[in-house]
């Protein structure tokens, strides 16, 4: 599913496929104050989460999965 | 089968042949770039597509044959003969499996174990040897399950030490004393993995089992304008309860890229937390080691349940005594890791309880967990950076703390409320980064006090302290470093582009290798084939419908009509016919291509010296000739190597190179192809073969007697015959010439040796360009249309019937000063001879068989037409003097005759 970018907010929805990553390592740049919901991510591939740890944007509204927020909190805090 | 195997079936071959002959020329000319990347490439392709089916035997050969060439080409390693002796045997084996594949599609039995040895002697060429990954101890779940009293605990991975304390308690009460497998496992991907369509974060999430895992950089992020999102700069750490033959089937195909270590639960169980202060712990500590060397592990437990209550969940002696508990709870406490989990409380740092006995504890110094030393590095080394929506949650779970403490509350209940409140605001503060010393004074001086009042004026001071930091707003980390200058950022822009380049050129097959070839079933080739054979024979029927249009209607504007109209067709059907042959020329080197191979190991095997010269491997000829050629040239190749080329040491005595040389050379021939094998051995001897040939009853003694040199070297062609004075496992078996002979003969061609004594031997064999089209000549004998061969005819003559020669029984003509033997083809058919007085000419069709001239006497010449032979079915098939037959455009059925075959029957 693609990610939906709105102004301020990158919203990744279900499963966020590679090429993704590109887009959003654009779009992170473009806007270094971007920030990115997970809300709706089931899975991110590698190379999303990849970019979203390099780039550590503000994360506005962390995975409703907890399986998923279980992991990706402390991953993505740690990178912080 | 399967369209999707059947196709890596095909390709892996073509690779594999693409590898070979890369190996033996590298073996030549070592060093050359372009062929290790075709070979690397080709190696790559098979490894790449092997993945998609479930043959792992197969694919980790290959992958391993993979990573060494990897190291070749960049130059770590030099490939010597003896490496590419193994890359070969890697590759017949490969080869072999293919094969198996195809037939029963799945590797044969034992293909785990020939994988594995030959995995491991690859990787041995690497100094690593890790068949699979790494198969240490698999016995570890079921000896460590059970405690065996005094024996060390080997210290785990020393990234363990970042699996929270909670989740390692939970996963060891979870496993221990239950034969349940724990395995640590380090993931590090390939960095180019996504372009092999990995998702090494999805890989490890489906892992069975999983307890906890871990993302981390591998090395540190670069700016983030030179950023390669497609370079994986990831390593999985993660912990798994369960099969450990499981996990490694989820993970067998980064087998290479995982460390797989199985984990003791006791291996689980070392403290971790922030160092406090000792003062309400010194009781326990000072009774503690009397009770623990007691072994009553009952009072231990007792001493431990009241502390767990009161002390603070971050702490570092808590969590000692967690994990004390933990052990306690066991059937049979571990008196050692008791032992070691209590020093690390009287002590503060844990030592692995190996180490106890090791007096140099320098080094173990490092990798004990000093529980604030490492808990700050990590810390640091992620500064801690509140959401807006962490911050306000943040902000209301304090409000409820403050609630809490200002609530009345029995005074029995006063301390384990303590203890609960400074978790909360402990792991709030440590997530917010902030020093936890304030709120550690007040929980003790509130536990002294047995009295709420201290925290819950800790807590106002906090709330207030926040609410200031957060006007001041701090900006977040990523905003302070202000973005570079764009120049700058373009250089990055450039850098990150041409990595990406680099990346697809390694990566991606390079745009040549995609040949703009189709790839048709051969099927339906010949499908095509047959209807332009229909066609043609349809075509034929024209000039018959012409004859009967002027004959039988006597409407001859008509028949010169039709004429007219035939020839149009026949120009577009021949056309179409010469397209349809194109179709199926392959070049000769598809066979040629598997020589130096061949020659390269016999070579080796026999200990000579030899240099095998391709020559015209362009040439190109029918897939089906190309195709029966293999087999023959093999035998021939085998006969040169052994019989025909001596030995270095034989040579030099003779006076020649000590290497010797074997030509093979394919010349077009109109519209045949000739294919010579030529050695500059010893030659052959007509003498020995005459004698050879009588004592084995192949001639008889007035054959020996009249037989030339050219036609005994023939005799070797014969069956039976061996010359060769002992039979090696290469050849001398006296079946490979005969073979030889007939595949060809089959085949439509022939075979002619010539020799000379001590300067080398030259076989010869003649294939017609294309089996499918075969132009014949008719010929009519007894009222009979048979047709012959036209690539056999020399020349047809009549000849008066008076100037035939009768020697001895046999009958010849003298034909341009040659002598030609005639043979009777009504005498060879067995029909009634003609009434001689009757002609005064006959008609003889003059031959060449096997280097040899010959004339055939017929009634009567017709012309010569193009056929489309079949192979005589049934009943027919008996008859080998047919080499086929083939339908006339007027319906008839044309016997095309095998005059070889007929010879030899007379």
């Amino acid at each position: 599913m693609p990610i939906n970018y709105k102004k301020t907010v990158a919203v990744l929805e279900g499963h966020c496929e590679i090429e993704e990553a590109e887009v959003l390592l654009e779009w992170l740049l473009e806007n270094p104050k971007g920030k990115v919901n997970l809300k709706q991510c089931s899975h991110p591939h590698t190379a999303v989460l990849q970019v979203i740890m390099a780039l550590s944007p503000a994360v506005s509204s962390w995975p409703d999965d907890a399986a998923i927020a279980a992991w990706l909190e402390p991953t993505m805090m740690r990178e912080q | 089968m399967d369209p999707m195997l059947e196709s890596f079936i095909s390709e892996s071959r073509e690779n594999l042949e693409t590898a070979g002959r890369c190996f033996l020329e590298l073996e030549k000319t070592p060093g050359d770039e372009e062929l290790m990347n075709d070979l690397f490439r080709s190696m790559h392709t098979i490894k790449g597509s092997s993945g998609l089916f479930d043959i792992l035997a197969f694919t980790k050969v290959v992958h391993a044959a993979e990573d060494v060439l990897d190291t070749v080409r960049s130059g770590e390693l030099n490939m010597t003969s003896a490496h590419i002796d193994l890359f070969l045997n890697t590759m017949d084996q490969v080869g072999t499996w293919l094969d198996d594949l195809e037939d029963t599609g799945a590797l044969a039995e034992g293909a785990d174990d020939r994988s594995r040895s030959l995995t491991h002697a690859l990787r041995q060429l690497l100094g690593e040897d890790k068949p699979g990954a790494v198969i240490t101890n698999t016995t570890a779940e079921v000896t460590l399950a059970e405690p065996t009293g005094e024996a060390p605990i080997n210290k785990p991975p020393s990234w363990l030490c970042r699996m929270p304390d909670d989740a390692r308690l939970m996963l060891f009460k979870r496993t221990v004393q239950k034969e349940i497998a724990i395995l640590a496992i380090k993931y590090t991907p390939d960095p180019q993995c996504f372009f092999s369509g990995d998702d090494p974060l999805h890989t490890i999430r489906s892992l069975p089992g999983i307890a906890w895992f871990q993302v981390q950089a591998r090395e540190d992020w670069p700016e983030p304008e030179a950023l390669d999102p497609y370079h994986c700069n990831l390593t999985f750490h993660t912990v798994t309860a369960g099969s450990e033959s499981e996990i490694r089937h989820y993970l067998r195909y980064v087998a290479e890229q995982t460390e797989i270590t199985p984990l003791s639960p006791l291996q689980l169980a070392f403290p971790m937390g922030e160092v406090g202060n000792n003062e309400p712990f010194e009781s326990f500590i000072n009774e503690a080691p009397q009770i623990l060397t007691n072994r009553d592990w009952e009072q231990l437990q007792r001493l431990i349940a009241p502390l767990l209550d009161i002390s603070g969940s971050e702490l570092f002696q808590t969590s000692v005594l967690r994990w004390m508990d933990a052990v306690l709870q066991q059937r049979i406490p571990d008196p050692v890791l008791l032992n070691a989990l209590l020093n690390a409380a009287i002590d503060g740092e844990y030592r692995w309880p190996e180490a106890l006995s090791d007096s140099t504890t320098a080094a173990n110094a490092e990798k004990s967990i000093t529980s604030t030393e490492k808990v700050a590095a990590i810390d640091a080394a992620a500064p801690a950076q509140l959401s807006d929506a962490q911050r306000e949650a943040a902000t209301r779970a304090l409000a409820t703390q403050k609630q809490i403490v200002s609530m009345p509350c029995p005074p029995e209940l006063i301390p384990g409320r303590i203890a609960s409140v400074s978790t909360v605001v402990t792991n709030l503060l440590n997530a917010a980064i902030i020093p936890t010393t304030g709120l550690e004074q007040a929980t003790e001086s509130a536990q002294a006090q047995a009295s709420l009042e201290p925290l819950a004026t800790y807590l106002n001071d906090l709330t207030l302290n926040l609410a200031t930091a957060a006007e001041q707003e701090p900006l977040p980390a990523s905003e302070v470093s202000t973005a570079p200058p764009a120049e700058e950022r373009q250089q990055a822009e450039h850098h990150r582009s041409n990595r990406r380049e680099e990346n697809t050129s390694t990566t991606t097959e390079s745009p040549t290798a995609q040949s703009k070839t189709l790839k048709v079933d051969q099927q339906r080739i010949d499908a095509l084939m047959d209807l332009v054979g229909e066609l043609v024979v349809a075509k034929n029927a024209l000039p018959f419908l012409a004859k009967r249009a002027e004959d039988d209607f006597g409407i001859r504007p008509l028949a010169k009509e039709i004429k007219v109209q035939y020839a149009v067709i026949n120009r577009l059907s021949e056309e179409l016919q010469s397209a349809m042959m194109q179709i199926r020329m392959v070049p000769i080197s598809n066979v040629f291509l598997r020589f130096p191979r061949l020659v390269r190991d016999l070579s080796r095997k026999l200990g000579k010296q030899i240099r095998l010269v391709l020559e015209g491997e362009e040439t190109e000829a029918d897939k089906n000739v190309v195709e029966n050629l293999a087999d023959p040239l093999i035998h021939l190749l085998r006969n040169s190597l052994d019989h025909g080329l001596e030995t270095a040491a034989e040579r030099e005595a003779a006076g020649k190179p000590a290497e010797g040389t074997i030509i093979l050379r394919a010349i077009p021939h109109d519209d045949q192809v000739v294919i010579e094998i030529i050695d500059d051995g010893r030659g052959i001897d007509p003498e020995v073969i005459k004698r050879k040939a009588y004592e084995k009853g192949i001639i008889d003694e007035q054959r020996l007697d009249n037989i030339s040199d050219q036609e005994a070297l023939q005799l070797i062609l014969a069956a039976g015959f061996s010359t060769a004075e002992e039979v090696s496992d290469l050849s001398g078996r006296g079946v490979g010439m005969d073979v030889v002979r007939s595949v060809v003969n089959q085949a439509g061609g022939s075979v002619v040796v010539e020799s000379t004594l001590g300067q080398g031997s030259t076989i010869r064999l003649t294939l017609p360009l294309s089996m499918a089209v075969n132009r014949v000549m008719m010929i009519e004998v007894a009222g009979q249309s048979y047709g012959i061969s036209m690539e056999d005819i020399i020349e047809t003559v009549r000849v008066p019937a008076d100037s035939v020669q009768r020697i001895k029984h046999n009958e010849a003509i003298v034909l341009r000063d040659r002598l030609i033997p005639l043979f009777h083809l009504r005498h060879l058919l067995q029909l009634e001879l003609a009434d001689n007085n009757q002609s005064e000419e006959v008609a003889v069709l003059v031959m060449e068989l096997g280097g040899e001239e010959l004339g055939l006497v017929i009634d009567e010449f017709n012309e010569g037409i193009d056929i489309i032979q079949k192979p005589l079915e049934g009943v027919m098939a008996n008859y080998p003097y047919y080499s086929g037959a083939a339908l006339l455009g007027d319906g008839r059925i044309l016997l095309v005759l095998n005059i070889r075959e007929l010879l030899a029957c007379r």
